[in-house]
């Protein structure tokens, strides 16, 4: 057994850390309120009423405009009062309510205190029951996109719905008028008033918050964190919150800013691969459009394929998938691109250090259709080629990406979005040898409101990766071509049943085929040109989740999802006995059902709600995977091999629990989570020792099967509001594996395995013209093996080694810092330049643990460390017109 | 697929990674037997070497280990070798013919280890050439010509010279791509260490042996290539030994060709 001595002890650390923080930000919070003042004050508005406290006690008040613009008068007389004493008489029967924040004091409008325009509902059972439902989109106002994850509620209640991936919402209300509250975080809530007396159809917009108040410094406008959802291990990333983090090279790259969040963890230095909770690379189910994207990477994973500038929202779930999504173990990463502007036409784009951006959206049809193209190129081959060096400046090294999307609103129940990705990777080292890869995706969807209450999306989707490696000598050519194509069809269909029920169920279907090698040779190298056999699949689903509010307090989200894998014909598969050796196969026709896994995948989600501000959830969710990349190393590499779930490779499974607190603190200004989760992983593929990568046998003569565990506990302090936001996160987790055949059959740390990573993010607006940003991270070096002896034989030195990844790499740690400067920033265009400096503190981190024979002394074995990027500075430049 | 491996390289050396040698704590050294048995068709080369693992921090060389038992047998008869120097014991006089099959047994401080080694038929090594446009200080890219018996899985392990000094990286190849083919393939000599003595010059000799392998040395051979793991992460693991009884090395039983050339 290991020993847990240190890391219990540097839990209770952070743990006591933690509430010593909190501790301190109540103390803080106290301050503001009970400074003392003497004022007289007759009907005045209640702006004037505040600049005349905020004169005499130098308190900063903090309000949007609907408070700046209340006809309220308030009346108060204090001698020697707190500000909280003078505010509680003076706005006594109003509706506002305060609190202190920072040294500010934040006022806001309280629904709950508003005189009710109708009789509580309660009070009249008879009348509650006539409900209506309000339906409709939420966008932005300034350029139309949809807002997901919107939040609708009845003013002062708990009565609230989020808008689903496309906008669309659909509450139910009692009949009357009502006033509702519309908040998405980055834009301005507001309040309506509305009058509903049947089903009403209500499109709303939302107006950016650009911090750009009349009124004193900043307001608190962020959506409230909704902890009434069951929905829980989950992370939304909102790309304009997180654009300025400091990132290697300047490249914003929304992977490695959720590698920045509890429970993702980077899967090498600078490198856009990421765990999740102990899972590997490859069980993470990576979505854009809903199209299943499998080389998520450019550049041997030093960045990600997602263009940040076309992007409008990125949701990770860690733990409790919704049923609607299947087929990755750890986690699934759903991106959601920019849908085009509608209103006006615009061009953004920057230059960075490696590569070029372009984006061009606009309307077709002002408010009915648009587009949007955005375009990114690396242009680093251009300094390849000012190299005096031959074989480097006739190398070639750059990747390119293009997004492109159309969307039609078809009337107010259809709309139709058409979307694509299609990027490639060149990597080519004297016209001889070379490797390109690339993904192209397509997504066809349309969106139908049956009625207010049934929403449907129905898409089509195709998803291509292929790489291909040529080889060229004098007298022959090699290359190598390898595939993996889907089809795809999906139907979702979203019931809003009544107030307390939302039903999601639909289907999914997907038909997959697998090149996994075709070689073609020519000249006199003696190798034959041959077609590794083509794999098909289809892979079949139907899920129902059913999203109940038990109560006030409870809500439960219960779902189950039906998998089916079928290995379909023409192919040949195997028998392989324990040594790995083929004992015999079975040959089957085009079509022909050669097996069906059939899995049944469990969806549960409870939350309770502790208080107004803290609830507790917990959840539990099976996984199973039929898509398996194998792979025996860390960072992505183009190369790794894609194959379906054969008659020997059984799907992987896990299943995860998960228990999680949530707490809004201060005013919502805080938002404290903290996630443990225990995750149990079958039927884990490694390769077996001394594997060939390159073979033409069945690669499950190649391969091994285990099983894992990982567990772990997340803590997560957010900040989101005022000049200073940011988060601390903190990680203490395991993951290990057993597998028959490697360590002795022992379990052993995955190489995902780091039991502490913490990542601190701050991001700081100074003014208008400049913001800065930090961040820092630590984590426990990587699970690796170093050898415990050496031996002569063929006559060089060469190690033992005794347990598998049973050492570390020494504990790892950076410093990155940035800073945004606005140059112009006018209606019609503006600029900025945007600075980073990556490892700032320059720590070598290792990259790399080698062992050599010294040069001089060729007895002297020794350990080289070595390590990449160490203080890269870097700047962009970024405009829109 | 070793040009791709090499473009890999490019990408980190671009962006300045720096090296530097570091201090490691290791854990205990757990002693192994070592074994290294050949036996070709070629006279006075059946040798068997026998030592032990050592300390990570050792700066001694090989040293073997005298007072072993060690026979190799063929056909049921049994011949023992003779200690020659320490930890090497050798029979000049048993010379290894193609397509029959050895049984080796160690015998050591209360030990014993076994392997058996089947020497594959005879493939002529047809020739070994260099063009004057491969060649480079730092590598020199050599071609070697065979024609690979149809109908029967083949297995090669070239052994690599320069000037008469063996290298520390080998070519190994199978016939899975190209059965029975005429087969021209490249060996790549290359000097990856900072020695300016061991760079090529004109006039220096190249020289390759190739032999036939059974599976149970290819599988051996491929396994230690890649037993220190990659860089990009694929952990390290021992080399799979023909052995029985846990000593680390292997027995083979191999055709032997050698081939010379000259840095024109």
């Amino acid at each position: 057994m290991k020993k847990y001595g240190p890391k219990g002890f540097l839990a209770v650390v952070a743990l006591m850390l933690l509430f010593l923080l909190l501790i301190q930000m109540q103390a803080h919070a106290q301050a503001p309120l009970e400074k003392r003042l003497s004022i007289s004050l007759k009907e005045e508005p209640l702006k004037t009423a505040l600049d005349k406290i905020s004169k005499l006690t130098q308190v900063k008040f903090t309000y949007n405009e609907q408070v700046a613009n209340s006809k309220v008068k308030i009346s108060v007389e204090a001698r020697n009062k707190t500000i909280n004493q003078v505010l509680t008489i003076a706005l006594t029967g109003q509706p506002f309510k305060f609190n202190a924040l920072d040294q500010e004091i934040h006022l806001q409008y309280d629904a709950t205190k508003a005189k009710k325009p109708m009789a509580d509902p309660a009070a009249n059972p008879a009348k509650s029951a006539d409900k209506y439902s309000l339906s409709g989109t939420i966008s932005s106002s300034k350029t139309g996109e949809t807002l997901i994850a919107a939040t609708i509620r009845l003013a002062g209640t708990k009565v609230a719905t989020l808008s689903n991936e496309y906008g669309f919402y659909s509450i139910s209300l009692p009949k009357g008028t009502q006033q509702i509250e519309v908040s998405a975080i980055g834009f301005r809530s507001q309040t309506k008033t509305i009058e509903l007396n049947s089903p009403m159809r209500l499109n709303i917009l939302l107006e950016e918050d650009a911090n750009e108040l009349e009124t004193v410094s900043i307001t608190a406008t962020s959506a409230r964190r909704n902890i009434e959802n069951p929905q829980m291990g989950m992370e939304r990333i909102n790309l304009t919150e997180t654009k300025n983090i400091p990132m290697v090279l300047g490249e914003r790259d929304v992977i490695k800013t959720l590698q920045l969040l509890p429970g993702v963890k980077s899967s090498g230095e600078g490198s856009g691969g990421f765990f999740v909770r102990g899972g590997s690379a490859d069980q993470n189910m990576i979505l854009l459009d809903e199209a299943p994207v499998y080389g998520a990477s450019h550049l041997l994973g030093f960045f990600s394929t997602f263009n940040s500038d076309a992007i409008k929202n990125v949701t990770l779930y860690k733990s409790g998938m919704p049923a609607q999504y299947g087929g990755g173990l750890s986690s699934v990463m759903d991106v959601k691109m920019n849908d085009g502007n509608l209103q006006k036409f615009g061009v953004s784009g920057g230059v960075g250090m490696i590569a070029a951006r372009l984006n061009v959206e606009g309307p077709i049809q002002k408010e009915k259709s648009s587009f949007l193209v955005s375009a990114r190129r690396t242009y680093l081959d251009a300094f390849l080629k000012l190299s005096n060096d031959s074989t480097i400046n006739r190398s070639s090294l750059y990747f390119y990406d293009i997004n492109a999307k159309a969307n039609y609103i078809l009337g107010e129940k259809d709309r139709i979005f058409v979307s694509g990705y299609f990027g490639r990777d060149v990597l080519a080292a004297d016209q001889l040898a070379g490797i390109n890869w690339g993904n192209a995706t397509a997504t066809v969807r349309w969106n139908h409101l049956f009625n207010s209450k049934l929403f449907s999306n129905t898409s089509l989707i195709f998803s291509n990766y292929n790489y291909k490696i040529n080889a060229e000598e004098d007298e022959s050519s090699l290359s190598l071509f390898s595939q993996i194509r889907d089809w795809n069809f999906k139907e979702d269909l979203q019931w809003y049943i009544n107030g307390n029920n939302t039903l999601s169920f639909g289907l999914n279907s997907i038909f997959h085929t697998i090149k996994p090698g075709e070689v073609r040779a020519e000249g006199n190298s003696g190798m034959v040109s041959q077609d590794l056999e083509n794999r098909y699949s289809l892979e079949n689903a139907i899920y129902a989740s059913n999203s109940w509010k038990v109560s006030d307090g409870v809500s439960l989200t219960y779902g189950l999802r039906l998998s089916a894998f079928s290995i379909l014909g023409k192919g040949t598969y195997y028998d392989i006995n324990t040594a790995g050796q083929v004992t015999s196969e079975t040959t089957y026709k085009s079509g022909e059902v050669v097996k069906t896994y059939v899995n049944l995948e469990p969806r549960i989600a409870a939350s309770f709600q502790l208080s107004e501000s803290a609830a507790i959830k917990a959840s539990y969710v099976r996984n199973a995977q039929n898509l398996h990349l194998i792979s025996n190393s860390n960072s992505a590499s183009p190369v790794d091999r894609w194959t379906a779930s054969t008659n020997i490779i059984k799907p992987e499974l896990s299943d995860q629990v998960s228990l999680g607190y949530y707490k809004n603190l201060n005013g919502d200004r805080y938002e404290l989570t903290i996630e443990t989760y225990y995750k149990d992983l079958k039927n884990q593929i490694d390769y077996r020792n001394g594997a060939d990568i390159y073979t033409n046998k069945p690669i499950e003569t190649q391969l091994l099967f285990g099983k894992g565990r990982a567990y772990g506990v997340e803590w997560l302090l957010k900040k989101k509001t005022g000049k200073l936001t940011g988060w601390l996160a903190y990680t203490l987790s395991n993951s290990e594996r057993q597998v028959d055949g490697i360590n002795n059959n022992d379990w052993y740390n995955t190489r995902q395995d780091r039991t502490h990573d913490i990542s601190i993010v701050a991001l700081y607006e100074l003014n208008k013209k400049w913001s800065f940003s930090a961040n820092w991270v630590f984590a426990t070096g990587n699970a690796v093996t170093f050898p415990n002896a050496k031996y002569t034989l063929l006559g060089e030195s060469y190690f033992y080694y005794s347990e598998r990844n049973a050492d570390r790499m020494p504990a790892y740690h950076r410093l990155d810092v940035g800073a945004t400067h606005i140059l112009k920033k006018r209606k019609n265009f503006s600029s900025e330049l945007s600075f980073s400096l990556y490892n700032a503190y320059g720590r070598a981190n290792a990259y790399k643990i080698g062992f050599g024979e010294n040069e001089n002394q060729p007895n002297v074995t020794e350990a080289v460390k070595t390590s990449l990027f160490r203080f890269v500075p870097s700047i962009s430049y970024d405009f829109k017109f | 697929m070793k040009n791709i491996a090499y473009l890999l390289l490019l990408f980190p050396i671009l962006f300045g990674s720096c090296e530097k040698v570091i201090d490691l704590k290791y854990k205990d050294n757990e002693v192994k037997y070592v074994i290294e048995g050949s036996i070709t068709n070629e006279p006075g080369s059946c040798t068997v070497l026998l030592s032990k693992t050592r300390n990570f921090k050792d700066t001694n060389p090989f040293s073997g280990l005298s007072g072993a038992v060690v026979k190799i047998e063929n056909n049921g008869t049994a011949y023992t070798l003779l200690e020659d120097s320490p930890g090497v014991y050798k029979l000049s006089t048993l010379i290894g013919i193609p397509g029959q099959t050895y049984h080796l047994t160690v015998l050591v401080e209360g030990e014993t280890f076994k392997a058996t080694s089947t020497m594959p038929l005879v493939v002529p090594f047809d020739d070994f050439y260099l063009k004057a446009k491969d060649f480079d200080s730092l590598k020199v890219t050599t071609y070697v010509k065979y024609k690979d018996p149809a109908n029967v899985t083949n297995f090669y392990w070239f052994e690599l010279f320069h000037n008469g000094r063996r290298q520390r990286n080998y070519s190994l190849m199978n016939d899975q791509f190209t059965p029975g083919q005429e087969v021209t393939t490249p060996v790549i000599f290359e000097n990856r260490t900072d020695d300016l003595s061991r760079h090529f010059k004109k006039g220096d000799k190249l020289a390759l042996e190739m032999h036939s392998i059974d599976p149970s040395v290819y599988l051996y051979l491929f396994s230690l290539s890649a037993a220190e793991g990659s860089d990009n992460g694929a952990a390290p693991a021992n080399p799979l030994s023909n052995l029985t009884g846990g000593a680390l090395g292997f027995f083979s039983a191999h055709t032997t060709e050698k081939r010379t050339l000259v840095i024109p």
